[in-house]
């Protein structure tokens, strides 16, 4: 009875709503009350819209900001970076020295640099400094080297090169080969036709080098100083020389020159005479 | 609830032209009053509607473009409502508890009885219906044909008539209590 009425109820929302036959509707008063009940009248009233401008970015809000925060800060960099160089000592600024022109030395000349000393002989040498560092250029030579300061020189001969950071040596040199006298410090020398490579001379000591073989001779070895002490002599002015002495009075030295050679030399001329180190 | 105004904010950066402003707000006065009693009956909690409508409206204003652009644009903004709803709708789980009676005009204190006997009754019908039942019921009501709520829905005719079917078996109770109530 119960489920009788369920379903005649069904049948009559059905058919109110057309769901039964198709296109035809069966009015109802109840079921359209029914319905009406499902309807708001809350559209009585439209409200009145507004549309708001688009809110400016935050990031575009920032932008300007920062973009002067970035700006000064480029401005104060600058400013101070050149302020920084204009307080710069001068020094500081030179720190590439140009490369200066070769010189070309002949006999007699003398080069002289703070208290290197180079003194030509013989034959012909190029002279080039370049920040510091000086390059010499020989292959006919004969010059005494008196470099009583660190330096950054270097000697190029057809045969060697001679590397050089501070000492004293007389340098005899022709194409074919030549010596190296060494009277204080050390060398290092790169022998370029042979395949010994680079040999270390300390001082007091000489090579002998031809084109096919070199020879290093030590003082005792030289037969010239009978086991005497070396001495090594310097100048007042300013010359500084290794020797043997052959016989000391109060007015002179007769002294052998490591090189080679006798010298007189006055009392009176001699600052200092001292036993060479040997290296 | 409703206040004298809805405001929506445009977003982008270039704001919109006189003549694209002007076809918004007939936009919305032909639309807003279906748009509201669908999402009360829907949502059943006018609060609830004023908020998802504005928030559709807001949706639209910035899709604006497409509608205009569109050539069958009909139930384009009924799209964005049911989702705006559905999304809403999914958000609070269905929670029966915040079910609110629904305002109506100036009713007379025996009015008001009867109403709120029906409106409970309307209520507890609408809570009854599975949102997809739900939705189809609420056009039907409006007086949409199938063929509408069909278009509406993005359903065939067939589909909207089979989910009213339904709709209509699970409120036969509420339809036998009102027929009683109306006795």
């Amino acid at each position: 009875m119960k489920n009788s009425g369920r379903k005649a109820r069904i049948r009559e929302m059905l058919n109110a709503e057309g769901l039964l036959t198709q296109d035809k509707t069966t009015p109802n008063a109840s079921w359209n009350r029914f319905k009406r009940e499902f309807q708001t009248d809350a559209t009585t009233h439209t409200p009145q819209l507004e549309i708001l401008p688009p809110r400016e970015k935050s990031l575009a809000r920032y932008l300007l900001p920062v973009a002067a925060l970035v700006v000064a800060g480029v401005v104060f960099f600058l400013w101070r970076w050149q302020t920084q160089q204009a307080t710069l000592p001068t020094v500081a600024q030179a720190e590439v020295v140009p490369k200066t022109a070769a010189r070309t030395f002949s006999k007699g000349d003398v080069y002289r640099s703070g208290k290197r000393e180079i003194l030509l002989m013989a034959g012909n040498a190029q002279l080039t400094e370049t920040a510091g560092k000086v390059r010499i250029a020989a292959t006919t030579l004969t010059a005494d080297f008196r470099l009583r300061e660190r330096v950054d020189m270097q000697i190029e001969h057809p045969l060697i090169t001679v590397t050089i950071t501070g000492t004293e040596f007389l340098f005899a040199v022709t194409p074919k080969g030549g010596s190296i006298d060494l009277r204080h410090g050390s060398l290092a020398i790169d022998l370029k036709q042979e395949h010994s490579g680079r040999i270390r001379l300390r001082a007091p000591a000489k090579l002998v080098f031809t084109v096919k073989s070199h020879e290093v001779i030590s003082p005792d070895k030289s037969g010239s100083s009978d086991s005497k002490p070396l001495y090594r002599y310097e100048l007042l002015n300013g010359e500084t020389f290794f020797a043997y002495q052959v016989q000391v009075s109060p007015p002179e030295h007769r002294v052998q020159l490591l090189g080679g050679g006798a010298q007189t030399v006055a009392v009176r001329d001699i600052a200092s005479v001292s036993l060479a180190e040997r290296e | 609830m409703s206040s004298e105004k809805i405001r929506v904010q445009q977003t982008g950066t270039v704001p919109l032209s006189s003549d694209a402003r002007r076809a918004f707000e007939a936009f919305y006065s032909t639309h807003y009053p279906l748009a509201l009693r669908y999402l009360t009956r829907m949502l059943q909690n006018a609060d609830d509607a004023y908020d998802v409508l504005t928030h559709s409206f807001e949706l639209a204003l910035n899709r604006f473009d497409e509608y205009l652009a569109s050539s069958d644009n009909r139930y384009w903004f009924f799209g964005i409502l049911r989702n705006t709803a559905s999304y809403f709708m999914r958000r609070r789980g269905e929670d029966r508890s915040r079910v609110l009676p629904i305002p109506r005009a100036t009713p007379t204190p025996e009015e008001l009885l009867l109403q709120s006997e029906a409106a409970s009754l309307i209520d507890r019908a609408l809570a009854a219906l599975p949102p997809k039942y739900r939705e189809v019921a609420v056009l039907r009501f409006q007086e949409m044909s199938y063929k509408e709520i069909a278009a509406a829905l993005g359903l065939t005719a067939e589909a909207v008539e089979s989910r009213m079917r339904r709709a209509i078996v699970k409120l036969e109770p509420f339809y036998a209590e009102f027929k009683a109530g109306q006795k």
